[in-house]
């Protein structure tokens, strides 16, 4: 009697039964069958309004660059390589479409400056994880476009590096050192930040309240 | 502490305090938003569809037969 107990599936795995099942879904489209390509897009709206979301920060916009990149690759279809993920592929295409929605809206990110910085006193409340969570957000939108790229993807969309390298064109290390960089950025801001609070307050509650009480602790 | 384990701590700060995605979470669970998304995409997809079959419905047509046609109509005018 066989049993499925103690068989454990890899990502590798499921990344590649994913992939295949996209493939069959292509190869229907590419012979006519245009109504196979609902099946791709109720399986990656979701990730792709997400995606869009973390680079537009507005829900309707973030919707209208997904419907775009859906429809983007629909017309492109041809073009793609079916031995390659659909999926890194249609996020790569999301990212540019979110890019060039918002140079052409010219909108402008929220300098460091003005993120909220040395929040209440307090044990974690919602407020609070509210307002740490836009300062961090602040942080990473003023980081240089490829690496806010790697840091978005891999932190909010746990995404491989190998995909990451895909999504942003280019080598395996680069997208690497893309993320590493651009954290190491965040966490000297943060410790920064931590230091002009110290400076300027003698209530050490006070600067150890703005969220780096988790980095401090992770480090001591 | 090693830059990698430095990187994950910042990493798993973000993490916790990422406050777009529990809005987004909210946005998962609407399931009439996720089937308007569905059908307005497919709309568009059925679009396309239209405008490329009237495209190769005109490149079929023979260029000879528009240009007499054109031709006599021009005529017609003098």
């Amino acid at each position: 009697m066989s049993s499925t107990k103690g068989v454990k599936i890899t990502k590798k795995e499921v990344r590649l039964a994913s992939t295949a099942q996209d493939s069959e879904w292509i190869e229907k489209i590419r012979v006519g069958e245009s109504q196979a390509f609902s099946m791709l897009v109720t399986k990656y709206q979701k990730l792709t309004v997400r995606l869009a979301y973390r680079f537009v920060k507005d829900i309707g916009l973030a919707e209208d660059v997904a419907q775009d990149s859906f429809l983007k690759a629909y017309q492109h279809l041809d073009s793609f390589e079916s031995r390659a993920s659909f999926k890194s592929w249609l996020f790569q295409i999301t990212v540019n479409t979110a890019k060039n929605k918002l140079r052409d809206r010219f909108m402008q990110a929220s300098p460091i400056e003005d993120a909220p910085v040395g929040v209440a006193p307090s044990a974690e409340t919602t407020l609070q994880k509210k307002t740490t969570g836009k300062y961090l957000n602040a942080l990473i939108d003023q980081l240089p476009d490829r690496q806010r790229t790697a840091v978005v993807l891999r932190v909010y969309e746990d995404l491989s590096f190998q995909e990451i390298a895909t999504i942003m064109a280019c080598p395996y290390d680069t997208a690497k050192a893309n993320f590493r960089h651009g954290l190491l950025k965040i966490k000297r801001e943060v410790e920064k930040n931590d230091t002009h609070e110290m400076g300027t307050n003698n209530d050490q509650s006070n600067w150890e309240s703005a969220g780096t009480r988790h980095l401090l602790e992770a480090e001591s | 502490m090693s830059t990698k384990s430095s990187h994950a701590t910042t990493e798993v700060l973000i993490k916790e305090n990422d406050v777009e995605g529990e809005a987004l979470s909210a946005l998962n669970n609407d399931i009439e938003f996720w089937h308007h998304f569905t059908n307005k995409i497919m709309a568009k997809v059925e679009n396309v569809e239209v405008a490329k079959e009237a495209r190769l419905a005109l490149q079929s047509q023979s260029y000879w037969p528009q240009i007499s046609k054109l031709k006599s109509l021009s005529k017609t005018r003098d």
